[in-house]
């Protein structure tokens, strides 16, 4: 089933006392569907953080439509988008976004609770989902005792607790160490094997191999695509590496 | 040199960190330095009783000086919590410990002298300003507000001690923290506090004893002993109450999960239980300047308009002649003198009245005893004069007596002098064409008798009390209309006649020998006491706008501050809010309602303050003459609504700042 269809997206920036614009995003063009979990690849200012923030409805496009579940979300309402975005979407930022003044278990019901859901249901949805993040032990913390991974980790499940269509991440691996990235992006794919959709975009080859499907972006285009397969991360990013370095004439780690 | 130019280069680069320090710090420094101004002005000499005003202003000044010195070790370690990153980054870079200390205790010592010089400008212009917008408001006033480089350097002194403190509070904290901490001290969260019932228990005890010792004020000179006490404790009371009292019911809040996660309580509660620690000195401090202001504004706002009330109570007539003779004796004087220079005595009245008996009255019991806290002054009234003042017939046998507590309250159904007991027959509430209200601040109590021989023995016994050689006479009581020439005439014909008690009354030059002894009789005139009171009474109104003003402002300040610092560290919490799914519209609600319980609370707690200072207010009112319950009750009212609607504006104000600051 086609989840998410994104139809000659074009944004451009202009700044409000020059008349030069940028042009982040041209001619965009892709879909998703159910249960796809794609990396967005591209090097720093290709425009992947403002192709994502306009899928995030955070942004508005200049021009193009991006269709989640047959409704056009560029369409929505100022005054509807924030709801929109706690019923369908979830969100992993690369520098977590918790709230300091929020318990860790505060933190991740945040979108039910703004949502009005019954306290019952948000204990259970934690209750299940907890374990599967290992971070059942920290639910009482505050944010700022936790590590970098564990704050990624209850980041992921305040993405999760409202069981979105469409989870969106912006380079969620960026502010963590090698360790701790390689258990993340396992935790994603496992994630993303009990049928969960997302969009990742990122610079890191080695986080882009652990996806089914890579799309390449360059000056605000995506010019290329690979699939993973049944391939094995580790070898999948030999060939994305190749693309990159082919392609874009850049080197990647 | 190096170190100079480095801090002088943070204080510009960081200058978004660094103003609300310093527009506190300058506030700060105007506030004292008006008090201080009023305080050394020579023209306070010039305000009856201003021994204990000045004392007053002092004490204010005090609290003044330890409410500047919360505030600014508050909004110093915000600062500092925003530095310690940059400092931490130095110390990376190589720079030493001591050599970053160096570097803030240069740019405190700027600060300290950005503040004295802006400070002082300020101030003299503010003086001057409020000066002549005054004189425009409530007219020429003999109250001149000079600049006076005493003000200055008292105020100056103050300031380098607090100061002084911020430089051992930086010093510390640099010389605490590792290099790693220092870097990462601005993003470190705090721990949410902990409710300490301790806390809680000492804050009401501290109320409870403020609050007590307000209300067992006996007298106005008690009050002003026992005020500066009841304040400080007062003012630590509601600190600790903030800290202790809100967080307990923040929590309970917290706990009551149905409530707790609802969008509006959800973010409200835990960003508020989030930094309460810090909201506790602010709010604590709101509420003590709100308090101040409401105490300074409605004490003599209601001194000045009760001015007339007394007056009115006070003369019967607009003239009064006071004679220390025998009634028939005096009237038959007065209206003679009146005659000869052709002076109408319009609807005269007489009275005569025992002196007064000045001591303490305690469970029905007179003791001639001088306890300045507790004073009540007695004059008895035949019932011979009672009648003819009236015009009705009073039955009164032996030892009976009537009642009239006309200041104050009599609760006894007897009263006993020595060993001359009263049995009150009746209590009134007003005797016709006769006074409600004396000139002298204690309670005043007139009893009604049968004949002047019983009182005789309770006269000697106050004489014998008082020193005194001569026995004690009647006093007689002249009041009539008449016009300022006429009575300006009949006082100067009747100076030269003296009056000594039961002896007859004499003229100076009737016996060439020698002069007679005895007084003259004494004059009190409706509109020369109305233009002495009004100017006086003008003169305390004019300080207490100008106090009201301060006040106000640095209310004013301080909710900017907790405002625009609140937003700052609001921002990201905001945007995050709003990724995940909160509405411009509820972002807005959650601001309002936060802004809400911020505004209401102080609000709340100065009024509940004030109703306690209020009896105390009405003790230093009487020090000047007058107790005039209602329309004190009614003045203060109208002072708490209109300072409250100002501080609303403000808030409303302010918090489109904050709003600014947060919104995306
Ligand atoms: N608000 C903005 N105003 C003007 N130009 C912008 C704005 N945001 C992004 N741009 C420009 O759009 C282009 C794409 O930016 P974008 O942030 O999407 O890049 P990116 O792929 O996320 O880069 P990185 O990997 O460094 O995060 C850049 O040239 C950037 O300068
Ligand atoms: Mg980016």
């Amino acid at each position: 089933m086609m989840l998410l269809q994104v139809n000659h997206l074009q944004k451009i920036f202009q700044t409000r006392f020059s008349k030069e614009k940028t042009i982040a995003l041209q001619d965009v063009n892709f879909s998703v569907e159910d249960g796809e979990y794609i990396a967005i690849m591209g090097e720093s200012g290709s425009g992947k953080t403002t192709l994502l923030n306009t899928l995030a409805t955070l942004d508005k496009p200049t021009s193009g439509s991006v269709i989640l579940n047959g409704h056009d979300v560029t369409k929505i309402k100022e005054n509807k988008l924030a709801e929109f975005r706690r019923e369908h979407l979830g969100f992993i930022f690369q520098d977590f976004n918790l709230l300091d003044t929020l318990s860790v278990r505060d933190n991740i019901f945040l979108p039910l609770v703004l949502g009005r859901q019954k306290v019952r249901v948000m204990e259970q949805r934690l209750e299940k989902l907890a374990p599967k993040l290992n971070i059942a032990d920290l639910l009482n913390k505050q944010p700022f005792e936790l590590s970098g991974g564990q704050k990624q980790r209850v980041a992921i499940a305040r993405a999760l607790i409202t069981e979105p269509e469409l989870v969106l991440a912006d380079e969620p691996t960026a502010a963590l160490d090698f360790k701790n990235s390689e258990s993340l992006l396992a935790l994603l794919e496992g994630i993303n094997e009990t049928g969960q959709t997302i969009l990742m975009v990122t610079h890191s080859a080695i986080a882009a191999s652990h996806a089914k499907r890579v799309l390449f972006i360059k000056d605000g285009r995506i010019f290329h695509q690979l699939y993973r397969a049944k391939r094995e991360a580790a070898e999948f990013m030999q060939e994305i590496s190749m693309t990159m370095t082919n392609l874009l004439g850049t080197e990647v780690r | 040199m190096f170190y100079v130019k480095l801090a002088s280069r943070n204080i510009r680069q960081s200058m978004s960190n660094f103003l609300p320090f310093g527009l506190s710090s300058v506030v700060m420094f105007l506030m004292n330095l008006m008090i201080a101004t009023i305080l050394f002005s020579p023209s306070l000499k010039k305000l009856p009783g201003w021994g204990n005003f000045a004392m007053l202003l002092g004490l204010g000044l005090i609290v003044l000086t330890i409410f500047a010195t919360i505030f600014m070790v508050y909004s110093y370690r915000f600062l500092l919590k925003r530095r310690t990153k940059e400092f931490g980054l130095y110390n990376i870079l190589g720079l030493k410990k001591r050599h970053i200390a160096r570097i803030s205790i240069l740019e405190l010592l700027m600060m300290f002298l950005v503040t004295v010089v802006i400070g002082t400008i300020l101030g003299i212009i503010l003086a001057k300003f409020l000066y002549l917008f005054l004189i425009h408001l409530v007219g020429e006033n003999y109250f001149d507000l000079q600049w006076s480089p005493l003000a200055v350097g008292i105020v100056t002194i103050m300031f380098a001690c607090i100061y002084l403190l911020l430089m051992i509070i930086s010093s510390c904290s640099i010389h605490r923290h590792s290099s790693l901490e220092l870097l990462h001290n601005a993003s470190k969260g705090e721990k949410e506090p902990k409710s300490r019932g301790i806390l809680a228990l000492l804050g009401i005890i501290f109320l409870a004893i403020g609050y007590y010792l307000a209300l067992t004020v006996a007298s106005p000179l008690d009050a002003l002993t026992k005020f500066f006490i009841a304040v400080l404790f007062v003012i630590f009371g509601t600190l600790l109450f903030y800290m202790s009292f809100t967080i307990w019911l923040l929590k309970r809040q917290k706990k009551n999960q149905h409530y707790y996660y609802q969008p509006k309580h959800f973010i409200t509660v835990s960003s508020m239980l989030y930094r309460m620690k810090q909201n506790a000195v602010g709010l604590a401090n709101i509420t003590i300047l709100v308090t101040m202001t409401f105490v300074t504004l409605a004490t003599t706002v209601g001194l000045f308009s009760s001015i007339n009330g007394f007056l009115d109570d006070h003369f019967v007539r607009n003239t009064t002649i006071t004679i220390h003779a025998t009634e028939p004796r005096s009237t038959a004087l007065i209206e003679q003198v009146a005659e000869k220079n052709g002076i109408p005595l319009k609807n005269e009245i007489s009275y005569e009245l025992s002196p007064s008996l000045i001591g303490t009255m305690k469970d029905g019991t007179f003791k001639n005893k001088q306890n300045l806290s507790d004073l009540t002054s007695v004059n008895f009234m035949t019932a011979k004069t009672y009648e003819r003042l009236t015009g009705r017939t009073i039955n009164l046998k032996g030892s009976e007596a009537i009642a009239y507590p006309a200041v104050g309250s009599l609760i006894e159904n007897k009263v006993t002098f020595g060993n001359h007991t009263f049995e009150i027959k009746s209590k009134i509430s007003g005797i016709r064409n006769f006074p409600s209200i004396s000139m002298t601040a204690s309670n005043w109590l007139i009893l009604i008798v049968s004949n002047k021989e019983q009182i005789q023995p309770i006269l000697a016994d106050a004489a014998k009390a008082m020193g005194s050689p001569n026995k004690l006479g009647f006093e007689t009581t002249i009041s009539a209309d008449m016009t300022t020439t006429d009575a300006k005439t009949l006082q100067t014909a009747l100076s030269d006649y003296r009056a000594n008690g039961d002896k007859p009354i004499r003229h100076i030059n009737q016996d060439k020998k020698s002069t007679p002894e005895g007084m003259p009789p004494t004059f009190e005139r409706y509109d020369d006491m109305h233009e002495q009171l009004l100017s006086f009474a003008g003169g305390f109104l004019f300080i207490g706008l100008i106090l009201g003003f301060t006040f106000i402002l640095g209310t004013a300040l301080i909710i900017y501050y907790k405002q625009i610092s609140e937003g700052e560290q609001d921002k990201r919490s905001f945007e995050i809010l709003q990724e995940v799914g909160l509405s411009s519209e509820e972002v807005r609600q959650t601001i309002r309602s936060q802004v809400l319980l911020v505004f209401f609370m102080p609000i709340a707690v100065a009024i509940v303050h004030f109703g306690f200072a209020f009896i105390m207010i009405q003790k230093l009112i009487s020090l000047f003459g007058t107790t005039r319950f209602g329309l004190l009750l009614l003045t203060s009212t109208g002072t708490i609504a209109v300072v409250a609607a100002i501080y609303y504006i403000i808030y409303k104000q302010t918090s489109r700042a904050y709003y600014r600051i947060v919104e995306r």
